[in-house]
């Protein structure tokens, strides 16, 4: 894995980066190494970085289990780009599609296993739409405000 | 990314699982399965070392809510420790923090029995 910090930035404004990975949860610790590096060259900081992460991994994981339901020769396209302020990510599914209106986080008084996942990318990003106007899957596009990056 | 779950029973009534690694929809059900296998004994005391977890995802945390209800439907008990900043962020983006009983160290949750 390359080192972003301290070196030319990976991801310059304007830019964006794409990474595919095959709907396997095996492929998801890849992801996050990826976010890992792209994150501290856009200047989040720690706590920030490991959020992003978390919200990506948790859309992916709805990709593989939902989308894709467990069908592990499919593909997922994440892709992160850098505003000025803001970086926003488009993961991009070409399974079956959710119905927006039925996707909400879980009372968190109920504890009890599952549904966390939804809420955690609420809870970290800033903003999330389902666009499901495209003829086949979904593109979820989540985007993080970078108001004290550099 | 691999999970390593260690145990250790110091004594006839403490179970110690040693989590390292990361947490997540791949490697879950392997905490899953030990801590379900441990909890059948229904040891008084079930903690769970998290120092080395450098990540964590809703899985995970769901794999602890339920390791959770089983210690309680048991009535003994389950503690957490350890936690690193990544994790307990995760805990307390989920408000899950009153809700267990989390300790600095492993040595601390052994202490408060």
């Amino acid at each position: 894995m390359c080192e972003a910090k301290g070196r030319a930035r990976l991801l310059g404004e304007g830019q964006s980066v794409t990474i595919t990975i095959p709907s396997q949860r095996e492929y998801l610790c890849l992801l996050r190494a990826v976010i890992g590096q792209l994150g501290v060259s856009i200047g989040f900081d720690e706590i920030d970085i490991n959020r992003i992460t978390l919200a990506v991994d948790e859309a992916c994981t709805n990709v593989i289990k939902y989308g894709y339901e467990g069908d592990t020769t499919q593909e997922i396209q994440v892709s992160f780009r850098k505003i000025p302020d803001r970086l926003e990510i488009r993961i991009r599914d070409y399974g079956k599609k959710p119905d927006p209106a039925k996707i909400k986080p879980r009372e968190l008084e109920d504890v009890r296993p599952g549904g966390l996942g939804t809420h955690f990318m609420s809870e970290i990003m800033d903003r999330i739409v389902y666009d499901t106007s495209h003829e086949v899957g979904t593109e979820l596009i989540m985007t993080k405000f970078v108001s004290d990056a550099e | 990314m691999k999970l390593n779950v260690s145990v250790e029973k110091p004594d006839e009534k403490t179970r110690i699982l040693s989590v390292q690694g990361e947490i997540d929809m791949n490697t879950s059900p392997e905490l899953r399965r030990v801590l379900a296998s441990e909890q059948e004994a229904r040891p008084a005391i079930v903690i769970i070392d998290l120092s080395g977890v450098e990540y964590i995802d809703s899985s995970g945390i769901a794999t602890l809510i339920e390791g959770l209800q089983r210690s309680k439907k048991s009535q003994t008990v389950l503690r957490l420790a350890g936690l690193t900043s990544m994790v307990r962020d995760v805990f307390e983006l989920a408000r899950l923090q009153d809700v267990f009983e989390i300790f600095n160290s492993r040595q601390e949750a052994l202490d408060a029995t």
